[in-house]
């Protein structure tokens, strides 16, 4: 069963064309990697399922129904939610309240039920999965330090958090292994997996081979905008097509 | 945690005691000037609302001038008591602003600047030019004072009492707005709109929500002003105002709720302390500020912080010693 559908997706900004024709599926469950050399259009496709862009042509469903062209708050309410390629937090919050800040689209209120303090029990219930979700991430000891004080590997971790609380079916993470050592590697490989293991379908943007290999279940790749080639990274791996294009000729990795 | 909010509540009630004693003892220009005051803290308190989402506006001073119109109309033409027409001021303020948020809130930055500059000047000049209903340059006049029992309101000290009452009130609704999940979500807007949509906030409502809600509230600030003076003309809510608001909330601070109050008091204060000076005192005025920018460029809230660090530093050196 797919939860996620790409068909014919084409993205043109004036003359050029980004994403031309591509269509994936990515099932329930999976951790499905997109993957392409620089200028691919893999950031160009994340922006377009999550809302940032609308596409020229083509049409994403989401659990069997179309999310073309609605707004990113609209999508993220339907159950899709993105993490950014550079650590995007609210750095001048704590730890805390960024993950706070997540639960949104549970806990939102309305300025006089905000005054009088109507929504506490909801505010109340916001705070205690705020909290679950930042154990669940290892995090639970930070909660009160400000996020631009956090190491890279706590800070991505807690950009999935606040991804996490909003209880998303499907999370696009863009680039998430982006300039960490071995050992940070290694650390978010087994968080993605956890993430996943709770019930999140999850679709990564990735340039680390090692990571992305070990990793996805199902793979994507793109070429100059067009489909290049899908499977299993065994098959991928294979695809002289990829190696050719990608891999870099006769270089094997 | 407790202990603080004790703390707090007893500052606080000390404060207001202060205050309301204090215009007994002032001279009737200083009581006029007290007054004032307190309108302009409730002005830079809901200014700091709309700049919570991190957008600058210009047209604050104008939506202020919405209101006092709304209410010297209502109350002058139709007659209707300072009680009704003074919400209402408030009621017209934000209806004005939710009109303005469709243009306003598809710029940013800059553009959101001058664009808001520009929608204000085009309010304010309506009001010299439709001289019908909003008399010109010279505005509308004779303006009702609020009628409550047999209180003389057009007294400094009832009057006094009246906007002290008035805007603690809405100064507690805002602090409960900036301190709720609101405010969290505002503040978010701000740090970073596109991670806040990627989490379903829907940034165009809450910056709207701002801007309504604190146009609302200078609204009746405008309204408490010039039911007191009687007069409202465009000359009031000028650009030069804006700057005051503006100057107010930098050099107060923008981090704290009470920067902004502390901005304002302190400078409207040192200000009025330089009266004597007469042609110095937009010299000295202007020294000032450049004086606290350069030293406190954190502003005014951040001085508890600075004053500190530095005691510190010196009981450090003297166990060194």
């Amino acid at each position: 069963m797919a939860i996620l559908e790409v068909q014919n997706l084409t993205k043109n900004f004036g003359g050029l064309t980004a994403l031309n024709d591509v269509s994936f599926k990515v099932g329930e469950g999976q951790i499905h990697g997109l993957i392409g050399p620089n200028g691919a259009g893999k950031s160009t496709m994340f922006k377009n399922i999550a809302g940032f862009y609308t596409p020229t042509r083509g049409d994403i469903l989401f659990e069997g129904k179309s999310i073309k062209g609605q707004t990113p708050s609209r999508i993220s309410m339907s159950g899709i939610v993105r993490t950014f390629q550079e650590t995007t937090l609210f750095h001048e919050m704590t730890v805390f309240e960024n993950v706070l800040v997540g639960t949104h689209n549970r806990s939102r209120t309305n300025i006089f039920s905000a005054i009088i303090g109507l929504d506490r029990l909801i505010q109340q219930q916001a705070r205690t999965s705020a909290m679950k979700v930042l154990e669940f991430m290892g995090l639970g000891d930070r909660k009160h330090q400000l996020a631009s004080e956090l190491p890279l590997g706590s800070q991505r971790a807690l950009a999935i958090a606040i991804a996490l609380v909003s209880e998303p079916k499907l999370m696009l993470m863009d680039e998430p292994f982006a300039g960490m050592n071995p050992e940070e590697t290694r650390g978010m490989m087994q968080l993605t997996r956890k993430v996943r293991e709770s019930g999140v379908t999850i679709v990564l943007v990735e340039h680390d081979m090692k990571a992305v290999m070990g990793l996805c279940d199902q793979l994507t790749v793109l070429n100059f905008g067009t489909l290049l080639a899908g499977g299993s990274p065994e098959q991928v791996r294979n695809n002289p097509d990829v190696i050719n294009a990608y891999l870099g000729g006769s270089h094997h990795v | 945690m407790s202990g603080i909010v004790i703390r707090n509540a007893v500052a606080l009630s000390i404060l207001l005691i202060a205050l309301a004693i204090l215009p007994h003892y002032l001279k009737y220009h200083h009581q006029d000037f007290l007054i004032f005051l307190v309108v302009n803290v409730l002005v830079v308190v809901s200014y700091r609302l709309v700049t919570l989402t991190g957008e600058w506006s210009l047209i604050h001073a104008v939506m202020m001038g919405v209101g006092a119109y709304a209410s010297a109309l209502l109350s002058k033409h139709l007659g209707l008591s300072f009680w009704i027409s003074f919400p209402l001021a408030g009621v017209t303020a934000a209806i004005v602003a939710a009109l303005l948020c469709f243009p306003l809130f598809r710029m940013t930055q800059f553009y959101f600047l001058i664009g808001s500059f520009a929608a204000g000047e085009a309010i304010r000049l309506s009001w010299i030019h439709f001289i019908k209903p909003f008399g010109g340059t010279s505005g509308i006049s004779a303006i009702p004072s609020p009628e409550l029992l047999d209180i003389d309101f057009l007294e400094p000290i009832p009057y006094f009492y009246l906007v002290l009452i008035i805007v603690t009130i809405c100064l507690f609704l805002l602090f409960r707005i900036e301190k709720s999940r609101i405010g969290l979500t505002l503040h978010a807007v701000h740090w970073k709109a596109p991670l806040a949509e990627s989490i379903g906030v829907n940034t165009w409502n809450y910056r709207s929500l701002a801007f309504i809600t604190g146009s609302f509230f200078v609204g009746l600030a405008g309204a408490l002003k010039v039911h007191y003076i009687g007069t409202v003309t465009p000359k009031q809510f000028d650009i030069g105002f804006m700057v005051f608001i503006l100057i107010w909330v930098i050099v107060g601070g923008y981090r704290t709720f009470y920067g902004a109050i502390l901005g304002a008091v302190v400078l409207s204060v040192l200000d009025e302390m330089f009266r004597e000076f007469d042609e110095l005192r937009p010299a000295i005025y202007g020294a000032i500020l450049i004086f606290s920018i350069l030293y406190l460029p954190a502003g005014l809230e951040s001085l508890p912080q600075r004053l500190k660090g530095v005691f510190s530093r010196k009981s450090g050196q003297m166990e060194q010693t």
